[in-house]
């Protein structure tokens, strides 16, 4: 009889700890990292004398994991965050070239384009408007106008290229900063965790915080980890182990001592191992997840990439422009002095588009030699050109020819050729649009692929709340049932001892 | 417990439910403000990667459009110059024809008639020089002169009626690669007074006795004659060998009238073509560049209900939930 009673009793108990468990599990619905508990239950052996046993124990409030599906959402969650990145920094880059169109005007049959594409269309039709009048000054000032305007455009873009490489730069130190003080947390768990091990105890709590802190570390960096047999985890970036046990490694951004394409120094990630100096040569981190990657993408491919295309557009225009002006020749109206004493001829043309700082530099005959280096950057308008804009070549006729405009017609037709300008910025924006286009495309399926690892995951280890309430009821029956026994035995043991 | 566990293989758990919610959200929402954007700006592609090879494309077309106004307005300026050197020529002409006749009625009174018709012819030929070199000095709006080619500064022709320009006349671009003349040297209409006679030399500062100057001396001599047999041959001299350089000079200028006028007819074809080729690439541009609007309205309308299906779902999120029915 007095069995019965604790059999009730351990009933009881194990309802409390399974409603104890329910309850913490729809508390931490939202808990990141949370994962769900579940009390284990097992029959308590009887005695020999027993027959029927001694009712139920809990064994221990376990969690639902999933050491694969755990690591797949690790995984995908780290490649959303890189692509993720490479897609924010490739629209930054595609924000810097826009398209520049106004509405195609029907009623008219013009369309303006305020790009650089544009300018070019503008700048190549203003030398017709010097073929038209090679004498006059206005249409001379109006192009030199145009030049200043395009390089103002291409050293703009360029300043903005390069400071979005400065800000992924600065976001990435600020990630890395991020990662620093996780490992520096999860290394801290790990110690907790250790030493509860050595004193045979589990910590639920201590395993969800780990996990929430492994999730952020995925997002940023991508890691794999390996649970160690005293429930500590073995984290790894890359296949360097960064936190082992109680001891963490520290990361930071160094340059690789390699260049990108348009000559900027390539960054990386280096591990210092725990207790190593500073000054100590860290370990290369190869990081190819999390969001990190996708700004090393950025800053080491796509920036200078697309900073050595626009690059490429600067110099076809420098070379398309003053290659035309060195063939022809320089002769104001105003001229005596634009004519080489030796040979009586004009001289040939000085070039339009000059690095900033550019110094004119003549043969023994005074004409122009050598066409001039450019970028982006350093693009800008001949000051001799700029003072004086009847020296712009014009004509293609050595001597006689005031009113020739015969080369300024020869460089309108210019904005066709295959190694003009036009053709390289038309190339630079198809291919930032097509970059662009893949990395929203890989953004959208990599979201789906994440959000369905993510799922797959909660499915196991999350919490459903209608499950939950449903399993809370179904506990709340057993308790009552337990209770139930306990006062049935009493009311037994009272009928027996009142009809005594 | 192990009802968890052994479950059907989704169980939604409220931020799985939530994130996909807001996935859903934000992805219904961005497609709502393309299709907005579309209608709204009139343009399909808005920036490169709404279609990386249109994106190029209307970069291209536009840059064409550009060029081929460009075409128009250089025919236009061309046909503004070929129409003025070809009222000018026709100008000339009438001043030639003229003293043509003059000369030609000549012949019969002049000996009667005696000084005064001389004289009178005389003067009639001098001015015709006169009028000529301004005729040969005419310049277009922008003040550079049509006959002195691309060379020469404000003047074709200085007062003796030498050339200043050069034998090169000036082209405008009509057509992509297309060059044509716009204008005729002097000296294919006037001589350049040096190598060739021409009308304009005055015999003085180095140029040649043109062919007007000859008339205006030879009736200076007739004028002048002492003797009738001396004014006889110095009227026959004007009315043969001068009359007959005349007629030629008249031919001359006759079919430089001739190339003009074929020239202008030519430069406003360019001209048409190029108004036209414009028209067709913004035909092409706007089917690349343009807005669908019959089908962007309606792409609106799907984008709106779907989101509107996906804020109607969230908003049942936290209301259907068995804990409402405990």
């Amino acid at each position: 009889m007095n069995l019965g009673m604790s059999i009730g009793v351990s009933g009881l108990n194990a309802a409390m700890t399974e409603l104890d468990a329910t309850s913490e599990n729809i508390a931490n619905a939202t808990t990141p990292g949370y994962s769900s508990e579940v009390a284990q239950l097992a029959t308590l052996a009887g005695g020999p004398t027993s027959s029927t046993g001694d009712g139920v124990e809990v064994t221990s409030v376990a969690q639902v994991t999933s050491a694969l599906l755990s690591a797949s959402n690790l995984q995908a969650q780290g490649a959303l965050s890189n692509i993720s990145s490479t897609q924010q920094v490739l629209s930054s880059i595609q924000n810097i070239f826009p398209l520049g169109q106004s509405t195609a005007s029907t009623s008219t049959t013009t369309s303006s384009n305020t790009s650089l594409a544009g300018e070019l269309s503008d700048f190549w039709n203003g030398w017709d408007a010097i073929a038209q009048a090679p004498s006059t000054l206005a249409p001379r000032t109006s192009i030199i106008d145009q030049a200043q305007g395009m390089a103002t455009t291409l050293n703009e873009a360029s300043s903005q290229l390069s400071q979005l490489s400065t800000n992924t730069s600065q976001d990435i130190a600020t990630d890395v900063t991020q990662v620093n003080s996780l490992l520096t947390q999860a290394a801290n768990i790990n110690a907790s965790i250790a030493k509860g091990a050595s004193a045979g105890q589990t910590n639920n709590q201590l395993s969800d915080q780990m996990s929430s802190v492994i999730n952020q570390l995925g997002a940023l960096t991508g890691v794999t980890v390996t649970s160690q047999s005293n429930g500590t985890s073995l984290i790894n970036i890359g296949g360097v182990n960064v936190v082992q046990g109680a001891q963490a490694a520290t990361l930071a951004v160094t340059t690789t001592g390699s260049t990108t394409v348009s000559g900027s120094d390539e960054i990386g990630i280096v591990a210092y191992p725990p207790g190593a100096s500073a000054s100590t040569p860290g370990v290369a981190v190869p990081v190819s997840s999390g969001s990190i990657a996708g700004l090393l993408t950025g800053v080491n491919s796509s920036i200078p990439q697309y900073q050595n295309q626009f690059n490429g557009v600067a110099q076809a225009l420098a070379t398309t422009v003053n290659s035309q002006l060195e063939a022809g020749y320089n002769t104001a109206g105003s001229g005596g002095n634009l004519t080489n004493p030796a040979t009586g001829d004009y001289y040939q043309g000085a070039p339009l588009f000059v690095p900033a700082g550019y110094v004119a530099q003549t043969d023994a005959n005074g004409n122009p030699t050598g066409l001039p280096t450019v970028t982006a950057s350093s693009i800008s308008v001949n000051s001799t050109l700029v003072a004086n804009p009847m020296e712009l070549a014009a004509s293609s006729v050595a001597t006689d020819s005031a009113n020739d405009g015969t080369n300024a017609q020869n460089l309108a037709e210019l904005g066709t050729v295959s190694t003009g300008p036009d053709l390289a910025y038309q190339n630079l924006i198809e291919n930032i649009g097509a970059d662009t286009q893949t990395a929203n495309s890989q953004l959208t399926s990599q979201t789906a692929v994440a959000t369905q690892a993510q799922s797959a995951l909660q499915s196991v280890t999350g919490v459903n709340q209608d499950a939950q309430l449903t399993a809370l009821m179904s506990f709340q029956n057993d308790y009552q049932a337990s209770a139930k026994v306990v006062s049935t035995i009493d009311a037994t043991i009272q009928s027996l001892l009142a009809a005594v | 417990m192990t009802a968890i566990q052994s479950s059907s293989p989704i169980l939604l758990s409220p931020s799985v439910l939530e994130s996909s919610m807001i996935n859903n959200l934000n992805t219904d929402q961005t497609a709502l403000a393309t299709v907005e954007n579309q209608l709204s700006s009139g343009n399909a592609v808005t920036q490169p990667s709404d279609n990386p090879a249109g994106a190029a494309n209307i970069l291209q077309l536009q840059g064409s459009l550009t060029r081929a106004n460009q075409y128009a307005s250089n025919a236009a300026n061309g046909v503004s110059w070929l129409s003025l050197g070809n009222s000018t020529v026709n100008s000339v002409l009438n001043v030639l024809q003229s003293l043509q006749s003059t000369v030609e009625g000549l012949s019969g009174n002049s000996l009667t008639g005696g000084s005064a018709t001389i004289t009178a012819t005389q003067t009639a030929a001098t001015g015709a020089l006169n009028q000529l070199l301004n005729l040969a000095n005419t310049t277009e709006a922008g003040g550079q002169p049509i006959f002195a080619g691309t060379g020469g500064g404000s003047a074709a022709y200085n007062a003796d009626g030498a050339y200043l320009g050069n034998n090169t006349a000036p082209t405008r671009t009509v057509a992509p690669g297309t060059q044509v003349a716009i204008a005729t040297t002097g000296p294919q209409i006037f001589g350049d007074s040096t190598t060739t006679a021409g009308l304009l030399g005055t015999g003085s500062g180095g140029t040649a006795v043109g062919v007007l100057q000859q008339i205006v001396n030879d009736l200076g001599t007739a004028a002048s004659a002492t003797t009738t047999s001396a004014r006889t041959a110095a009227i026959s001299q004007v009315t043969g060998a001068d009359l007959q350089n005349l007629n030629t000079a008249i031919t001359t200028v006759e079919n430089a009238a001739g190339a003009l006028g074929t020239n202008e007819q030519t430069v406003q074809s360019f001209s048409v073509q190029a108004t036209n080729s414009a028209t067709s690439i913004l035909g092409e541009l706007s089917s690349v560049q343009d807005t669908n609007v019959a089908q962007a309205t309606t792409n609106l309308q799907l984008e709106q209900d779907a989101y509107q299906s996906a804020l109607y779902a969230t908003s049942q999120l936290s209301t259907d939930a068995l804990v409402k029915y405990l």
